[in-house]
């Protein structure tokens, strides 16, 4: 290329223009191999549609996973809920399948254990073996055994090692109990003043007569009774076996 | 195209920046991707990652059954930011008082409380971010502190899981399986099981946006949380209930200081029941006397008194010294020349055959043919027997009994072992003793505890150990005849008898030695004996310990006779096909 700065110069001669002529287009007619060479535009539009199809699957991907994960936070947190609720009743169940709510339940309902030992069917030959009798009212009884897990007020469940009263142990320092927190929603039925006392409620020093009143009056009488047996048992020491003196009185054991 | 110096110039030094400037950016690069990149890995990971323990559980304890026994439940602790609470420009103090207010009514305090705690922790250090507001509260209580906080989005109370113990039977067996304290178990099974049932908890770790959610695919399990085992123990529940209701209900009539009930299955010395007297409800520890806090079964040793003839007999017969028709010729008095040994009963001189002094147990009686067997033999049966030593259930505070080595036997004592005194055992190895003789003469070791299942299904723990001669078959059964025959012709034979059922039996009514020396009022009262003699299956020993309206062994066997009867109604026994064969009790 020429440096026209380097041009030397020529003082201009007016020239008359040149014949203005009408500007024609020029083209260059492509043959078919000229044509056949060019890219096509399909190829662009695929390789740049494509282009951005890619960053927006991987955008709604992305999007789709954190809201997955949006959706795996809330529904595990429904499971530990559920998982709570599960082990909350799963425990009251437990706690309602105890022997001494069922046998209570049972007295309640009027029912008696059977009397006597059974009496067997053998399938064999159709013998019967042994011979049982029918369960009485003198053979019913409550239980005696204490379950601090148990709604305390109910009259018929034992009041001798203390049940009656705050069953929380000591350090707790929440002042809503436990047990009727639990027994509140368990049991449904109305605590000692709706509970029907069974007719043979005899023994375990409990006063089971007629008006209920206050659950906390009948215990308070069967904590009198039984308070009145003495200290606390005090464990065995072992006896000596050897006599030092030859002072051992005779023993008369049967 | 011709280039002039100074384009070619400007061309190079605009290179040359631009590969300045890429090369500071890729000096940075490798500084932040290679040098430094575990540094920031750490503290990015730190600000964004969360590490949460995963409780373990703690394992179970059931009965033979399956019923739980001890299960572990979720309780919550009601915690609070003591900080987080100080009254500020943000946080008034009514605000305040409201949400103390809302926050007491929830948790079941009252707002004295919780604003005591809260100043409290505060005075102590004004940056304090944990106060304790209530340790162990139920599911319920801890939703309603949550709505309660969500209503007025309280910034300072927050609820967290507390694992803990419930005992859904209390009392029932309560004495077996013990209870935890703060942080560990303090008694009984839960004690001395604690390497099967506890847990170990483990650790996760990930990663979390601004707003709590887990990052997905983040989650890192750094250790795994390992479920404890289920402990299985071979007594029935419900059979325990019956035994502990019934012995309850005895000892407050008879007002004895303790009680017991042992049933063991004959052929493998399985414990179905201990019951205790007094009992301890493992859900209300503080309500019991410290010194009731035991199993009064395996810990509390006593002489047994008479029940004992029965292991004499079955020594002296194994040695071929005896047999039930022996004639003995019983004077009313007898001198050890060590002291004298009398009979419940007076009487004067009887001709009474073995089968006698066992119905009539007759201390004088066994005293007479005690010494055909020599005493270094006797105390070698007795340790077969498994008196002196603790038994294979090595039970939390068991007792192992005391029982002196022969040459330390006075004369005296060489006679009173003979009839249960001079002797100490505990209730579960007097049932021991029944065991082996409903067992053919073999003893089985004593056990409690079936196995421990860990988590995937494996059973460890299983007691071993096999059986031990100690009489022979012939010497077992006939001993167990004659006590078949003690049901059928003794005094109380009417209270024991269960018709249909020919059971085997023997009385007890040992003194109970003064701390001093010598013996005082105090008895030990018991009924030992098998269901059913002619096919012993289940041995059972009921004891009341120092009764005081009725010191006799015949206010024991109603109970002794329910406790029968109940076992057949468990376990199914069947009557018995034959009569007992009568043997005679004088000649």
């Amino acid at each position: 290329m020429s440096n026209l700065a380097y041009a030397p110069t020529r003082p201009r001669v007016a020239q008359p223009a040149p014949p203005l002529r009408p500007a024609r287009r020029v083209e260059i007619v492509p043959n078919r191999a000229l044509r056949r060479a060019r890219p096509k535009p399909l190829y662009a539009v695929v390789a740049i549609g494509g282009l951005f199809a890619l960053f927006l699957g991987q955008l709604l991907l992305s999007i789709g996973v954190s809201d997955g994960a949006y959706q795996i936070a809330s529904l595990q947190s429904q499971k530990a809920e559920l998982d709570r609720q599960q082990q909350s009743l799963s425990e009251q169940a437990d706690v309602l399948s105890s022997t001494q709510n069922l046998a209570t339940k049972a007295a309640q309902l009027g029912m008696v254990p059977s009397g006597g030992t059974p009496a067997f069917l053998d399938l064999a030959d159709g013998r019967v073996i042994g011979t049982s009798k029918a369960a009485s009212a003198a053979t019913s009884g409550v239980a005696t055994l204490a379950n601090s897990l148990l709604p305390e007020s109910d009259p018929t469940t034992d009041a001798a090692t203390g049940a009656v009263g705050d069953a929380g142990s000591a350090g707790d320092t929440t002042a809503g109990d436990p047990a009727a927190g639990e027994a509140g929603t368990a049991s449904g039925e109305a605590p000692a003043g709706t509970a029907s006392v069974p007719a043979g409620t005899t023994g375990a020093g409990t006063t089971g007569a007629g008006t209920t009143g206050a659950g906390t009056t009948i215990a308070d009488e069967s904590q009198d009774a039984l308070g009145s047996t003495g200290a606390p048992a005090t464990p065995t020491t072992t006896p000596p076996v050897l006599s030092t003196d030859g002072g051992l009185p005779t023993p008369t054991t049967h | 195209m011709r280039m002039t110096r100074s384009t070619r110039r400007r061309m190079l030094l605009s290179t040359v920046a631009t590969l300045a400037v890429i090369g500071v950016f890729v000096v940075r690069l490798v500084d932040i991707q290679i040098v430094q990149a575990d540094a920031f890995n750490t503290e990015s990971a730190g600000k964004r990652s969360v590490a949460t323990t995963v409780y373990g559980q703690r394992g179970d304890i059931v009965d033979a059954n399956g019923t739980v026994l001890a299960g572990s439940i979720m309780r919550y602790d009601i915690t609070a930011s003591p900080r987080n609470s100080a009254v500020s420009a943000k946080y008034t103090e009514q605000e305040r008082t409201n949400d103390i207010q809302a926050v007491a009514d929830a948790a079941g305090l009252t707002p004295a409380e919780v604003r005591t705690k809260l100043d409290t922790a505060l005075a102590k250090n004004p940056e304090s971010d944990y106060a304790l507001l209530a340790s162990k509260v139920t599911l319920e209580v801890r939703d309603a502190v949550r709505a309660a906080q969500k209503a007025t989005t309280i910034g300072w109370v927050y609820t967290q899981p507390h694992p803990a113990r419930s005992y859904p039977l209390g009392s029932v067996a309560g004495s077996l399986v013990g209870f935890m304290g703060a942080d560990a178990a303090q008694f009984g099974l839960e004690r001395s099981e604690n390497a099967c049932l506890a847990a170990t908890n483990g650790s996760s770790t990930y990663e979390r946006s601004l707003d709590g959610v887990q990052l997905p695919g983040s989650e890192v399990v750094d250790r795994p949380a390992k479920n404890g085992g289920t402990l299985k123990l071979t007594i029935v529940s419900d059979l325990n209930w019956f035994a502990q209701q019934a012995i309850t209900r005895s000892a407050q009539s008879l007002q004895a200081k303790w009680a017991t009930a042992v049933v063991v299955r004959v052929k493998d010395g399985h414990l179905m029941a201990v019951a205790d007297y007094p009992s301890v409800d493992p859900n209300d520890v503080n309500a019991s006397d410290p010194d009731d806090i035991r199993s009064t079964s395996f810990a509390t040793s006593y002489e047994p008194g008479s029940t004992l003839k029965a292991m004499t007999a079955a020594m002296l017969i194994d040695q071929g010294k005896a047999t039930p028709y022996t004639r003995v010729t019983v004077p009313g008095i007898f001198n050890t020349r060590g002291g004298y040994i009398k009979d419940v009963f007076a009487h004067g001189t009887m001709n009474w055959t073995l089968t006698g002094i066992m119905v009539n147990s007759s201390n004088i009686g066994i005293s007479e043919l005690t010494d055909r067997v020599s005493k270094q033999k006797r105390y070698e049966y007795m340790l077969k027997f498994g008196l002196g030593k603790k038994t294979e259930v090595g039970f939390n505070g068991e007792a192992s009994g005391q029982l002196a080595p022969a040459d330390k036997w006075d004369n005296l004592t060489n006679y009173a072992v003979s009839f249960g005194q001079g002797v100490a055992a505990t209730s579960a190895q007097v049932a021991s003793i029944y065991q082996t003789l409903g067992n053919g003469g073999v003893r089985m070791p004593l056990t409690l505890v079936e196995g421990c299942e860990q988590p995937d299904g494996t059973v460890t723990d299983v007691p071993t150990g096999s059986g031990e001669r100690v009489v022979s078959t012939k010497a077992a059964n006939t001993v167990v005849n004659m006590l078949e025959n003690f049901v059928t012709q003794a005094s109380m034979s009417p209270l024991v008898t269960i018709p249909g059922y020919d059971l085997a039996a023997k009385s007890g009514t040992a003194q109970v030695a003064k701390p001093g020396g010598g013996y005082g009022n105090d008895r030990v009262t018991s009924i030992a004996g098998l269901v059913s003699g002619d096919d012993p299956q289940y041995a059972i020993v009921v004891t009341m310990g120092m009764p005081q309206t009725n010191k006799a062994s015949s206010a024991v066997a109603p109970v002794w006779h329910d406790i029968a009867e109940q076992v057949i109604k468990t376990f199914r026994v069947k009557p018995s096909t034959k009569p007992v064969p009568t043997l005679p009790v004088s000649w």
